[in-house]
Order: C-alpha cells, then sequence, then structure tokens
C-alpha cells in the first residue's frame, strides 16, 4: 500500500521539492549572509541576522509595505463593489445578450498582466494619451501625466488592476448568485423586498465564502504584483509605487544585495503564508 | 393608468441597465481596440496628441515583427509554445498520478500536504526567481527552454494537483472497486478507468496551464537573456528594439493577446472555476 501511495505521488512530490522547496531553503540561508554577486571581491559572509535588523530598520522596506497596502486595499474595493454592483444587473434584470456580455469580459482577465502593462502604457503615454484627449476636449482641461507624476501613479497602477480584474469579480459573484436557490428570490419578491434588500440581507450573505475565496486570491495576487509595475512605472517616480514585491526585486537585481533581498522575500512569503493559511479554512469552510 | 406607468418605469430601469452596462463594456474592451487600431498604423500616425481615426489600416507592423529584426519574432512564438507545452505536459502527467493519489488514498500528513500545495501555487514569484536565479547560472539552464518550463512547472503542478483531486473525488469509486476485484492493480485503474473518466477536466486543465505559463512573465524575463525569451518578455522589449514604434508595439501586445483570448473561449465554463482554485463553479 505505501509503495502504491509512494508511487502516485512520489514523483510530483520529488519534483516539487527539488526545484521549489528548496531553492527556498537555499534562499532562506542566503538571508544570514552577505552576498554581493556582482562584487566578488567582497565574498560570502556570514551575517547572522544582520539582514533582517537592518531591513526592520530600513524606511524604505516599511514604505514599500506601505505602498502594497496603498494599492491593494483601494484596488480590491472597487473591484469588490463594482463587480457586485455589475453582477446583481446581470442576474435581476432579464439581459439581451447575457452570453455575449460575459464572453467580452472574459478577455481582460485571459491578457497576460505584462501584455496589458504595455497596452495600457500606450494609453498612458504622455502627449499621446487617448483619455487626455478626452478630458482636454470635454472638460478643456490638461489631463494628469499619469505614470510619471509621483501623485497619480499609483492610481494609474490602481486603474489597470481595476480594469483587469473587475470582470473576474464580476463573474465570481454571477456564478454566486446563480447557485444560490430560485426560492428564496420569489419570497422575497412576493414581500416586496427592494433591490437593495436583497443585495444587503440576501446576495451578499450568502454568496460570502464565494466572494471571501475570491477575495483572498485578488489579495495574494496583488501583494506578488509585478509586471504592471516594471512596465509601466518601474517602482517610480522615485519611489511612489515601489511595494514590498517591487522593493524585494529592487534589491535582489538591480542593487545586487543577494542575502537582503532573501531576508525580504522571506517577510513576503512568511505573509503569503499566513493568508493561504486563511483561504483554507474559509474555502473548507464554504466549499460544496 | 397604473400599468402604463408601471410599463414606463420598467423600460426606463431597462435603459439606465443597459446604460451601465454599455459604459462597462465599453472601459474593458476600449483599451484592446485602442492598441488593435494602433497596430494597423503607421508609425507616424500612431503618435500625436489629437487621435488620428480616419487612416488606411496597414499589416505592416505585423509583417515587420516577423521579418526585419533578428531573431524574428517566429522565435518567440516558438519559444513561448514549447515551454507552455512543456510545462502543461509536465504538471499534467506528474500532477495526475499525485491528484489521484490524493483522491483515493488515506494516509498521514494529507491535509497539510494540501495546504501546501495551495500555498505553493500562490507563492510569490519574486521569492523563487532569486534562488532559481543563482542555481542556473551554476547548472547551465540560465536562458533554456527546459529552465523557463521547470520555472513555470513550480506554480502549474501544484494547480494541477489542487484542481485534479476535486476531479477524481467526482470520478465514481464503484467502477474502480468492481475493477478491483476483477484484480485490477491501482496503476491499472488510474490508466484505463479514472484517467479516462476525467478527461474533460484534464483537458481543460492543460488548457489553464498553458495559458498560466504563456502568460507568465517574471520567471521568464529574469531567467532568460535571448534565447529562450517568451513572448510577453520580447513584447515588452520591443520598446528598445524598435526605439519605441507605437505601432509595432501595440502589433506585438495584440499578437500575443489574441492567442490566448482564442484558446480561452474554447474552455470558458472552466476559466473561473480555474481562477477562483475550485472554489466557485461557473
Amino acid at each position: 500500500m505505501r509503495r502504491t501511495i509512494a508511487g502516485f505521488i512520489g514523483p510530483a512530490f520529488l519534483f516539487l521539492f527539488s526545484i521549489s522547496i528548496f531553492p527556498l531553503i537555499y534562499s532562506l540561508v542566503l538571508s544570514f549572509y552577505y552576498y554581493y554577486p556582482t562584487k566578488p571581491y567582497l565574498g560570502i559572509r556570514f551575517a547572522g541576522l544582520g539582514n533582517f535588523i537592518h531591513i526592520f530598520s530600513d524606511p524604505q522596506f516599511f514604505g514599500s509595505l506601505k505602498n502594497s497596502f496603498v494599492y491593494i486595499i483601494p484596488a480590491l474595493t472597487a473591484e469588490f463593489l463594482l463587480g457586485l454592483g455589475i453582477a446583481v444587473l446581470l442576474t435581476s434584470f432579464k439581459i439581451r445578450g447575457l452570453g455575449v456580455i460575459q464572453t467580452l469580459l472574459l478577455i481582460p482577465m485571459m491578457i497576460s498582466p505584462a501584455i496589458t502593462g504595455v497596452i495600457w502604457r500606450l494609453i498612458y503615454f504622455p502627449g499621446m494619451s487617448p483619455i487626455n484627449f478626452f478630458i482636454q476636449a470635454v472638460f478643456g482641461v490638461h489631463g494628469p501625466n499619469w505614470t510619471s507624476d509621483p501623485s497619480t501613479a499609483m492610481a494609474s497602477i490602481i486603474i489597470v488592476d481595476i480594469w483587469q480584474w473587475t470582470p473576474f469579480m464580476i463573474l465570481c459573484f454571477v456564478a454566486g448568485i446563480r447557485a444560490l436557490p430560485e426560492e428564496v428570490f420569489d419570497a422575497a419578491k412576493v414581500e416586496g423586498a427592494t433591490l437593495w434588500h436583497q443585495v444587503r440581507h440576501m446576495i451578499v450573505p450568502m454568496t460570502m465564502p464565494v466572494i471571501l475565496v475570491a477575495l483572498l486570491i485578488r489579495f495574494i495576487d496583488m501583494f506578488k504584483m509585478f509586471d504592471y509595475l516594471y512596465i509601466l512605472t518601474k517602482g517610480g517616480p522615485g519611489v511612489a509605487t515601489d511595494t514590498l514585491t517591487y522593493f524585494t526585486y529592487r534589491m535582489g537585481f538591480t542593487l545586487w544585495d543577494v542575502g537582503y533581498a532573501s531576508a525580504s522575500s522571506w517577510i513576503l512569503l512568511i505573509i503569503t503564508i499566513v493568508m493561504c493559511n486563511v483561504m483554507i479554512r474559509v474555502m473548507y469552510r464554504g466549499m460544496v | 393608468m397604473k400599468s402604463t406607468s408601471y410599463r414606463t418605469r420598467y423600460k426606463l430601469q431597462m435603459a439606465g441597465v443597459y446604460i451601465i452596462l454599455a459604459v462597462v463594456l465599453l472601459f474593458t474592451l476600449f483599451p484592446f481596440y485602442w492598441a488593435l487600431i494602433t497596430s494597423l498604423k503607421t508609425r507616424l500616425e500612431a503618435v500625436g496628441v489629437t487621435p488620428q481615426l480616419i487612416f488606411n489600416p496597414t499589416s505592416e507592423n505585423y509583417v515587420a515583427l516577423f521579418e526585419y529584426y533578428t531573431p524574428p519574432f517566429t522565435t518567440f512564438v516558438l519559444n513561448s509554445l514549447i515551454v507552455a507545452l512543456g510545462s502543461s505536459l509536465l504538471s499534467i502527467a506528474l500532477g495526475s498520478l499525485a491528484a489521484y493519489g490524493f483522491a483515493r488514498f488515506q494516509f498521514r500528513g494529507r491535509g497539510q500536504l494540501s495546504f501546501w500545495f495551495l500555498t505553493a501555487r500562490m507563492m510569490p514569484s519574486i521569492a523563487l526567481v532569486i534562488p532559481l536565479y543563482l542555481l542556473y547560472r551554476n547548472l547551465q539552464l540560465f536562458d533554456t527552454q527546459l529552465g523557463v518550463i521547470v520555472a513555470h512547472t513550480t506554480f502549474n503542478l501544484p494547480f494541477v494537483i489542487w484542481m485534479l483531486v476535486r476531479f477524481f473525488y467526482e470520478v465514481p469509486i464503484e467502477i474502480e472497486e468492481a475493477a478491483t476485484i476483477d484484480g485490477c492493480g491501482p496503476f491499472h485503474i488510474f490508466f484505463r478507468i479514472a484517467l479516462p473518466l476525467a478527461k474533460t477536466g484534464i483537458a481543460a486543465m492543460f488548457i489553464l496551464c498553458f495559458i498560466f505559463s504563456w502568460n507568465e512573465f517574471l520567471f521568464a524575463l529574469m531567467l532568460t537573456a535571448v534565447n529562450a525569451q517568451t513572448l510577453p518578455v520580447a513584447v515588452m522589449a520591443l520598446y528598445q528594439i524598435t526605439s519605441i514604434n507605437w505601432a509595432q508595439i501595440s502589433a506585438g501586445a495584440i499578437f500575443a493577446a489574441s492567442i490566448v483570448i482564442v484558446v480561452s473561449f474554447i474552455i470558458q465554463r472552466y476559466i473561473v472555476r480555474g481562477l477562483t482554485l475550485g472554489a466557485v463553479k461557473f
């Protein structure tokens, strides 16, 4: 029996161990060393907790952690509210061409976030932005400089995230609402509940398990988002869009401070593990 | 009287709903439309404060990508195809075996293991790419298709296991029990009975893995230079190669995106299920 189980699970386990767990252990070891691959004359020196002590007194680290939340909280809130609102419209009214609308909504979320970044760079690009052309034509004022202005750079990233992932929230909500028993809605209509009442007291509480999973997945994905930042702002201007993921990337691949970047990436990893722990509890509670 | 006012109110309400949906669709499709028309313009038509809406569509930008540059775009398309197919095949092969093992056998630590597969799927790539980069440099895997295949399997394999466990739960166990009584071994049952019964789910997961790998950026960016570069990185690199020729950059972006869009329409039903890791059935 034991042999059979090993035969089924062994190959996948060995593979994941050598390509995923082993490299992560290696990175944990590196986080206790000072290691600069581009400066071989410095050698590899044991740091003890040096990198971690340094990181917890580094204002840039805390700034990037703060930026991660400045990115996540508005984007997640907007995606949640827009997703809920549009899904309620799609399910409460008899919409013609519903199938086509749902198919079209799949388009943004299927595109590579890197390609999304490239497309939005075209839209934001100073001097030829169609949005700014529209703003100029309708309101007669100059539009913002989007990604190149520190005060609008993060908002630009958030808009891209909303563009790509609101459809995902819409479709999750639509699926959640459709899974609810028909009778509940009939009863509500008989009793004359308004649409707002249905949303507040039925749809939101009853689709909560599904929506929590979707929100947690989005949270973790935003936390590790790299592609938009690399293509649109490179963490800038200055450090305006420098999130924890981008900070880790900068430490590792532009400053080549590998020990420090490993320490930072392990903090990122621990946050992700905690979030996954929360997620799996929610999933097993709400799973059909 | 009353019924007419209800009807007008209903009509007004529906008009409002359609207007909102039209705005949503406009916002959703506009960036894609904008990139598409930019890709059909000449270099000069593509820039300018006042967008040129009337122009002679040209295919020259798409032709340029495949003919003017070395290496041509064909190289990156092939790299992306090989990497995506390789990673998906490897993930399905190892993952279906492991998922079946999880679905059918009881053993200690099973619960914790499935938690680790979920975590492995959600892991931030930046944490893994630092040690992989250093290891690849030493193992001669840097800038090879095999290297990228292996890196993409770190997220595709846990995904396949996590999803397929549920597909195998849905395969009725009675058929397998009957086969056991007839003297079939567990591997025989897996290949002859469970695998064929779960084939729709497996095909859908294969396509999802393909899309995840095709779209992946960070591993592909850091673990390749020129030889094994995949499409998203190549499109990004067009900024330098074309010295910001927006028409050609857009052509590259549209080309890379259109392939996944077409592929994703085939498995529409499974996409939301896949992206929510099975929590939502659409």
